[in-house]
């Protein structure tokens, strides 16, 4: 489980955690901390920006949030895109790279893996989880 | 007054010292001597200017007004228009002043080069002390990974930046300070409630705490509420083995020590039974009733009566008159709640009798949702997310606490024990002093004999500063400019914390610390984001962004030093009536917890009578009116003057066994270490207790005010923590009080 990076340096490093996501990736296995990241600084920054308030992981069961992922309907309000998947998209992250720095982190990854890890991060940090999450 | 400091007498020197420390006696003195001259008020004094700005001697920060001549600063005062303080500073807010002119302060950075802890001294650059801390930092990231550091700290408005460079490392290994105070209470409330309330106690009719030492502790708001409620008519029930001034506002009930969760489970009993809890709110708010009902069935007045010594017609008339008093009614949380193993489960029991009180979401209760400003939040370099798990295993060990604070008992003995997933080198410090917190005090010592690098970032060469191989000088909370602060309460509030007076010697803000190790360590390993990137901002910056959408800018805010957000009135009835929901899976005050049932934890708190050691006491320990913390208190002149010594308390009875007289020196002994220590001699105490006010008997031969007064409580205490949270139980020692 340790990863042990001491000897590898600089871009090399920094290649290899992009190495260990693919194979995270491959295996399938989503990474909620990766997820984590990408959610407090693309979701909650345009979540506070648009209504003054962040939607927190803590606010729903993990039931709810399995069922609100796998709908993949983003808000009813029409407010914002339809699609939860495409504030997750490589074409979204693309379109706000310049001004965002997770999206311009996580331009490369595959648009499916980047959904598992931000479904890991609110399932992880879900009201009836061992560890509920705050947006912050 | 007349101390050695009057006359001048200079035989504190910090080695290698000698002009900052004789410069900054000569500033001590003349501030120590002006300080009786100054009028009491400042509309009566003439003479310098006025700067307003945020305290730092505990953590409720109060609003302080600072009067300063030619650069020297000559009184503190509160400021009036503060919410929280009202005006008001306690001893410890006044003797701020001698924080900045204590002779023993660190004023330039110091390398050690005599034997850790030995107190060899030199004096090194700023250039030189960045090299070093980052020479090491660099060289023990490349032999062993960045994991192997351990980062510790305590809460504080700038801890966010020595954080900051933890996360960016990146190591998980953060040693923060709730489980050294709270963190039971946090997971207790948190579990039941989703959260720690606020408590109404100007407007309660009946106050029940346990062990909570308001009127000595800190927190001044709560204080003055309680009072008004005392005042307004408010019975207030202290239980605690100890008789304490806040137990003197009230009643004393001293409970036989770790039995106070009978005492709670057989009101519960006792309100269900007589059919005195609030069916209504029960029925909309809570979870888990029925098996409650049948938990407490059999848990009477009676059988709490034999574990608590309390009378059961006694704990038959507390249910009853906190039953009229309803919803009117604070059982208070509790704020340093590092006591016993079960504390997790005991705080859980106190939401749970309000809930059954229907005590929430009414005047004179629980509630939650006090006005609060709503600060901008800076923009950070994104963090790494490639991060090791912590070597003390507390993820899997303590799945339901904090795990970016950690817990301090089960790292320390982890280290010791040698059973770490790998190997911890470094240690960085920050603003505590765990070699003088954390109970086993000696096995703290061998953590800190077994690192190969530990650099101290401080004010004071405390205990822990003193066995570091360099000590960073810190800038005190009067010299310099912080984050702002927005507490929630009786009406929401900005303050400021601005340089009042200039650095002594060559101290310098966290953040200009900080920096420096960042650029250092930038040119000697590549991190993710370079770290001086990270930290590529100014501190007038990072105000600003949290100023953003506030109707106030920084001068502004550094002219006023606070600004008062509008006067809400609360408005209550949204949980009552259902419409809004508790954060908690149910969504309800949870008397049973599926998420403590799922970890094996009980999803009802269940008591054990406590073991007791024959002939021996049990030690319990708390705080005092002028001295709350062992950082910044013990070594101050002036409150040290006002409180030179701890003592251990005894009863006159023990006293009697033992031909122990007031006053007299007496051994103190545990399984893990001894102290001599005077006894004070006093009915306020149970026979089978001792109690010592922490935060004496230091042992840093730098701090010379503080060195050898009295006794160091966490010298005796044995290694414990709280089930769930790992918060240090402070109060499951026993000891053998000894004449000699
Ligand atoms: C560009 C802005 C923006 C981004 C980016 C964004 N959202 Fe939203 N989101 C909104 C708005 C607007 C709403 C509607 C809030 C309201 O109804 O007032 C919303 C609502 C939601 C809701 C509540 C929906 C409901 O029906 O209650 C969820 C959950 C949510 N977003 C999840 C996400 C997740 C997950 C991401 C990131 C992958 C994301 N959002 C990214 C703007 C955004």
């Amino acid at each position: 489980m340790l990863k042990k990076r001491s000897l590898i340096a600089g871009l090399a490093l920094i290649i290899t955690s992009f190495i260990t996501m693919d194979i995270a990736v491959a295996a399938g296995k989503a990474n909620w901390k990766r997820g984590r990241v990408y959610y407090r600084m693309v979701c909650t920054v345009c979540h506070i920006q648009e209504t003054g308030a962040a939607i927190s992981p803590n606010s729903r069961t993990i039931a709810e949030w399995k069922a609100y992922m796998a709908a993949d309907k983003h808000d009813a309000s029409g407010k914002s895109k339809p699609k939860v998947s495409d504030y997750t998209s490589k074409a979204y992250r693309e379109s706000i790279k310049g001004s965002n720095k997770a999206a311009k982190k996580f331009l490369k990854m595959p648009d499916a893996a980047l959904f598992a890890d931000v479904k890991a991060f609110v399932v992880h940090g879900a009201k009836d989880s061992d560890t509920p999450a705050s947006c912050n | 007054m007349g101390t050695e400091r009057d006359t001048g007498v200079t035989r504190r020197g910090f080695l290698g010292l000698t002009a900052g420390t004789a410069a900054g006696v000569a500033l001590g003195m003349r501030s120590f001597k002006a300080h009786a001259a100054v009028p009491h008020t400042e509309e009566t004094w003439e003479g310098g200017t006025v700067i307003p700005s945020t305290c730092n001697m505990c953590v409720n920060r109060c609003g302080i007004r600072c009067r300063v001549v030619n650069g020297v600063l000559e009184k503190i005062d509160g400021d009036i228009r503060n919410p929280r303080s009202r005006g008001g500073t306690c001893a410890k807010g006044q003797a701020g002043i001698m924080s900045v002119y204590d002779p023993d302060r660190v004023k330039h950075p110091m390398i050690r080069v005599g034997k850790r802890g030995e107190g060899k001294w030199r004096r090194a650059s700023w250039d030189e002390a960045f090299e070093y801390v980052a020479d090491n930092l660099a060289r023990i990231i490349k032999q062993h990974g960045p994991e192997s550091l351990l980062w510790s700290s305590t809460t504080d408005l700038t801890e966010q930046f020595f954080v900051r460079l933890g996360i960016h490392l990146p190591t998980p290994n953060f040693a923060r300070h709730a489980t050294l105070c709270l963190a039971s209470r946090n997971v207790g409330y948190f579990a039941t409630m989703g959260g720690v309330p606020d408590s109404d106690l100007a407007n309660a009719k009946y106050i029940l705490m346990f062990g909570a030492n308001r009127t000595e502790s800190f927190q001044l708001p709560d204080n003055w509420t309680m009072i008004e409620g005392i005042k307004n008519g408010a019975k207030l029930t202290v239980v605690d083995p100890r008789m304490t001034y806040t137990a003197a506002k009230g009643e004393w009930i001293p409970i036989r020590p770790r039995t106070d969760m009978a005492l709670t489970l057989a009101l519960m009993h006792v309100l269900i039974k007589e059919e005195l809890y609030d069916k209504e709110f029960v029925a909309t708010n809570t979870h888990g009733f029925d098996e409650l009902k049948a938990h407490v069935a059999n848990l009477t007045p009676e059988w709490a009566a034999q574990e608590t010594e309390i009378p059961a017609e006694k704990i038959v008339a507390m249910a009853r008159e906190m039953a009229a008093a309803a919803p009117a009614v604070v059982v208070y949380p509790g704020r340093r709640t590092s006591w016993y193993t079960n504390d997790s489960q005991f705080r859980r029991t106190l939401p749970m009798l309000m809930a059954l009180l229907g005590a929430f979401d009414a005047p004179g209760s629980h509630s939650f949702g006090s006005p609060k400003a709503r600060l901008g939040s800076f923009e950070w370099e994104i963090e790494p997310f490639d991060v090791a798990e912590r070597f003390d295993h507390f993820e899997t060990r303590y799945p339901l606490a904090n795990h970016e604070d950690g817990g301090y008992v089960s790292l320390r003995d982890a280290i010791v024990d040698g059973t770490t997933a790998y190997p911890v080198k470094g240690w960085m410090i920050y603003k505590q002093n765990p070699l003088a917190a954390v109970l086993d005090g000696k096995k703290s010592l061998k953590m800190a004999q077994q690192m190969d690098f530990i650099c101290a970032i401080d004010v004071q060469p405390s205990e822990t500063a003193w066995m570091a191989d360099i000590i960073l000088p810190e800038t005190t909370y009067l010299e310099r400019l912080d984050p702002l602060w927005a507490p929630s309460g009786p009406r929401a509030y900005v303050g400021i914390r601005q340089p009042v007076v200039p650095p002594q010697g060559e101290a310098k803000p966290i953040l200009d610390i900080i920096k420096g190790v960042a650029k250092a360590l930038d040119a000697k390993h590549e991190f993710e984001t370079p770290l001086s990137q990270v930290f590529n901002f100014s501190m007038e910056e990072f105000i600003d962004a949290q100023l953003k959408g506030l109707p106030i800018d920084r001068q502004t805010l550094m002219q006023e030093g606070i600004w008062l957000g509008p006067e809400e009135k609360k408005s209550y009835g949204a949980y009552r009536s259902g419409k809004k929901q508790f954060n908690t899976p149910s969504g309800k005050i949870e008397f049973v917890s599926e998420r403590f049932r799922r970890n094996k934890f009980p999803a009802l708190p269940e008591y054990e009578t406590p073991q007791e050691v024959p002939g021996q006491q049990r030690l319990v320990s708390g705080r005092h009116a002028w001295f709350t913390h062992q950082r910044g208190h013990a070594n101050n002149l002036w409150l040290h003057e006002l409180y030179p010594e701890n003592e251990v308390w005894i009863h006159p009875e023990l006293a009697r066994q033992k031909g122990i007289s007031e006053g007299e020196e007496v051994l103190v002994r545990s399984s893990v270490g001894e102290i001599k220590i005077k006894a004070k001699v006093t009915p306020r105490i149970r026979k089978d207790t001792v109690f010592i006010c922490h935060g004496f008997g230091g042992n840093s031969a730098g701090q010379t005010t503080a060195q050898g007064k009295g006794g160091a409580d966490f010298m005796l205490m044995e290694s414990a923590g709280d089930e769930i949270s790992d918060n240090q139980a402070t109060h499951e020692t026993f000891v053998e009080v000894v004449k000699v």
